[in-house]
């Protein structure tokens, strides 16, 4: 018995093949286009598009370009082992204890977030249509709309004043945990939403239960996406100025263990506070907790696409 | 933040061309929290409450619409 031979379109010569199209109101919209005279000037339309989609990357290099250089220009000058073995003092000195608290805030902000953002993403990514799913997917997208100022903000009433937590590492992880859940949550819903039906039924097929499906057979599956989840997160962390102010505040000194009721330092407030000092130390310090926080970034941003390539 | 760092955070005034400067309500609440803080009365720390949540509503607002609109194209193309 021969197999079947594959599918040819029908050529004829001079001619692109076009599928046959039975849908009334498709063809109904070919007759108008074609007729109102939209089809003759389509390559304007097409030429103006690629020239906008030019303009946009020329503006977006350009700016990075600009950034990258600036930061780097006179970041490097400003690095120096100091920098990176003494904690800040005054205007002057290293920024070890502000490295030391944005790799602590960092790793807090995960330990609250990923698992949260992990499970929310499954369920979201598995079950797309329960109710709960659409009202994280909902509650998700508004997280994401709102300014971090304003979540830094309503933390600073509720956690550092009400709760009487104070300036705090525990305020501030809770905080940037808040920030980077929907971030966390999307990617995890992608990744989960894109295994196979095969596999899915194949897991159920043999017997597996809801649990040990998700933990053995479709979370090692959505891997690279829950990666790419958590180095967005990460990059999101290191990054954050505004909310950070009002839940993190800023010490001098290295973190003494204490998750309430003590300041903690952070890059992003160097950059924020020593830039606008007159010192030439002070701005020093800010260019080099730039060049850190931006190579930092810049190689979680890398990462991140070399894992979804990988993918 | 960066914003703030560029937009001249002009209070009380309309900027009278593109080059002026001019504030947002984001840079609003980061420029002033600091006094606020020191207000005794706690009016300060309440109006940039008020501000906080204005800028929350316009955030939900405007992912309902979009929502909506999604909504709506997505049963007009069915």
């Amino acid at each position: 018995m021969t197999a079947a031979p594959p599918f040819q379109a029908p050529l004829v010569l001079g001619k692109p093949y076009r599928p046959v199209v039975h849908d009334k109101r498709l063809a109904a919209h070919r007759r108008l286009i074609a007729g109102s005279g939209l089809a003759r000037s389509r390559p304007l339309w097409s030429l103006l598009g690629w020239s906008l989609c030019a303009a946009a990357l020329v503006l977006l290099g350009v700016a990075m370009c600009w950034i990258l250089g600036t930061i780097l220009f006179k970041g490097v000058s400003a690095l120096s082992l100091t920098i990176f073995i003494e904690p800040t003092q005054g205007n002057g000195g290293g920024l070890l204890n502000a490295i030391e608290g944005t790799a602590v805030m960092a790793l807090g902000t995960l330990i609250l977030a990923v698992p949260l953002g992990v499970a929310a993403g499954a369920y979201g990514g598995l079950f797309p249509d329960a109710i709960w799913a659409r009202t994280i997917r909902f509650f998700s997208d508004t997280l994401v709309g709102v300014p971090s100022i304003v979540l830094g903000y309503a933390d600073y009433v509720i956690l550092v004043q009400a709760l009487g937590w104070h300036f705090s590492t525990a305020a501030a992880c809770v905080t940037l945990a808040i920030i980077c859940l929907p971030y966390i949550c999307r990617f995890n819903e992608l990744a989960f939403a894109a295994i196979s039906p095969d596999l899915r039924q194949s897991v159920y097929a043999i017997g597996a239960n809801e649990r040990q499906a998700i933990l053995l057979v479709f979370l090692p599956a959505a891997t690279p996406g829950v990666l790419t989840g958590v180095l967005l997160a990460l990059s999101i962390s290191v990054g954050e100025t505004a909310p950070l102010l009002y839940t993190a505040g800023w010490s001098n000194y290295l973190w003494n263990g204490h998750l309430f009721h003590m300041p903690i330092a952070h890059l992003t407030y160097a950059i924020w506070t020593f830039i606008n000092e007159p010192l030439a130390s002070a701005n020093a310090l800010a260019y080099a907790a730039a060049l850190l926080v931006t190579s930092f970034v810049l190689l979680l941003s890398v990462a991140s696409r070399l894992i979804l390539r990988a993918r | 933040m960066d914003v703030l760092m560029v937009s001249g955070n002009a209070l009380g005034s309309l900027p009278s061309n593109v080059f002026g400067p001019v504030s947002t309500m984001a840079s609003f609440i980061v420029s002033q929290l600091d006094s606020a803080l020191a207000d005794p009365t706690g009016f300060a720390i309440r109006s940039l409450a008020e501000i906080a949540l204005v800028l929350c509503l316009m955030s939900v607002a405007v992912n309902t619409v979009a929502r909506s609109l999604l909504s709506y194209a997505g049963r007009s193309q069915q």
